[in-house]
């Protein structure tokens, strides 16, 4: 037990995973490492002395099961999540930013009013400007007028677009997967093989682990396992989803996140690799965008 | 061989326009590139063909003979690795609560020494910040990041400021759980900094 313990990093990708992937993952991930499984020595991944100890946080535990039913064992081995992405302390206001932002940046308004030049009429002045007693006008559609233009109304298509700040971003994540992991809905899955292809049988599956109506799978590489696509194609619920996808609303909307033990280690790679990143000031300047 | 397009208009019974294309140079005239000729021959051969837009130079790709010779050496490695930027903060190295020549402080609390606990930043720096309005007098200090027991840490903070400065009757302060912070209404930046060092923080 001493030599899993003492590993660095050991990687469980499959052969046939890490041929395929199309390069979403690092280069030192797509080792093909086949790590023989003795029954008496368990699989425990990520156990590292890296984390820094003088923090309240700690490492977390989560089991790796598997897609496939007919093992021993619903558990495969036991993977520790770095606490800086799956256990800190969730900002509410700052998922809710997050969510906002997701929903707002790609709406367009439609709603539009009239200026005093596009409003029929009011092209002749009404009544000469002294002699009449009234006063001067030069135009029926002027906005002192009832039924003349809009000075400051909306516009049609005006985009809502925005930006949120990449640290709210990155926040919005680590706060989304620690608050998953800590109401119990986030799960580790060795990959996404299963031995069927039908949707009744992932249906099943789902409802005797008790994953809610609604699950994410999500791993490390954009072309999924054949089986898995086939039975999510027709479930508009259960959905597939690579790493780079990953976001706030999704992970919110779906009732159970599951991702695979390449996925999750991906994640926190570049977390990490943001959140420790010696010019975190320099990212919202233009100096930035101009590279 | 400039190749210009010139407009013919004609009127064929009301057909619309059509374009002609007009060559003005010397195509005319055509010539062979041998191996012997060089760019002399070449630029006499265009002036001889009569004034011309086409006298562009000619371009002399060569590359010297010392430039053949390449060694490939791996010695100077270190020279360029040590200006490259760093990719993640480097970890600070000391014991703890050494006091380092530039004044910055090694943490030596650990998380169970008191009911609450406060991490330094990821620069490894205090999270006391001070935020000012744009008005005078409007300054906020906050201590971020408090994890455990905040309440204990504000009234620990709420003792210490008042032994500091007695003249001053209230010390307004807001305990933000949910954002795990402290603010507290004044310029209190170095006090705090030095009861948190003080504490081991």
């Amino acid at each position: 037990e001493h030599h899993c313990i003492m590993a660095q990093r050991l990687f469980y990708p499959t052969l046939r995973n890490s041929l395929r992937c199309f390069g979403t993952t690092p280069g030192w991930q797509t080792e093909a490492v086949a790590v023989p499984q003795a029954p008496s020595a368990p699989l425990i991944l990520n156990e590292t002395s890296e984390i820094d100890k003088n923090v309240a946080e700690v490492a977390r535990e989560a089991w790796i099961e598997t897609l496939d039913p007919s093992g021993e064992n619903l558990h495969v081995g036991l993977i520790h999540l770095h606490p800086k992405v799956f256990a800190t302390y969730p900002r509410l206001d700052i998922i809710h930013e997050n969510v906002v932002w997701q929903q707002k940046y790609r709406m367009v308004n439609t709603s539009h009013t009239k200026l005093r030049s596009e409003v029929r009429g009011g092209g002749r002045k009404p009544w000469p400007q002294k002699g009449t007693g009234r006063a001067r006008h030069g135009s029926i559609r002027s906005p002192l007028w009832k039924g003349g233009g809009v000075v400051h109304g909306p516009r049609a298509f005006t985009t809502q677009f925005y930006m949120l700040s990449f640290g709210k971003r990155i926040m919005g994540l680590t706060s989304t997967l620690s608050a998953k992991f800590a109401q119990d809905d986030l799960k580790i899955v060795e990959n996404l093989d299963m031995p069927s292809d039908e949707a009744g049988f992932l249906e099943k599956l789902c409802e005797d682990r008790c994953w809610g109506p609604s699950v994410l799978f999500v791993d490390d590489c954009d072309l999924m396992p054949r089986n898995i696509t086939v039975a999510t194609d027709t479930i508009n619920h259960i959905n597939l989803m690579p790493v780079y996808g990953l976001n706030v609303y999704s992970m919110l909307k779906h009732n159970t996140v599951v991702l695979t033990v390449s996925a999750s280690q991906c994640i926190e790679e570049r977390i990490l690799h943001h959140l420790n990143k010696p010019d975190y000031h320099l990212i919202n300047c233009a100096k930035c965008y101009n590279k | 061989m400039i190749m210009a397009l010139k407009p013919c208009v004609r009127q064929l019974g009301g057909v619309a326009q059509v374009w002609r294309c007009v060559s003005r140079s010397i195509a005319h005239q055509t010539y062979r590139i041998t191996a012997g000729n060089t760019c002399h021959d070449i630029n006499d051969a265009q002036k001889a063909a009569g004034p011309t837009s086409a006298r562009l130079p000619r371009l002399r790709h060569t590359i010297p003979e010392s430039y053949e010779k390449v060694e490939v050496s791996t010695a100077e490695w270190s020279y360029v690795e040590r200006l490259l930027p760093l990719k993640s903060i480097p970890k600070p190295t000391g014991n703890p609560g050494e006091v380092m020549p530039s004044g910055w402080v090694v943490p030596s609390a650990k998380p169970g020494d008191y009911p609450y606990f406060v991490p330094r930043s990821a620069n490894h720096m205090l999270p006391v910040y001070l935020l000012h309005k744009p008005i005078l007098s409007k300054h906020v200090t906050s201590v971020k990041h408090v994890q455990g027991d905040i309440f204990a840490l504000s009234e620990e903070l709420r003792e210490h400021l008042t032994q500091l400065l007695p003249s001053r009757k209230i010390i307004n302060m807001r305990v933000h759980e949910p954002h795990q912070m402290i603010q507290i209404k004044g310029q209190f930046v170095t006090e705090l900094k030095e009861f948190l060092l003080k504490k081991g923080f």
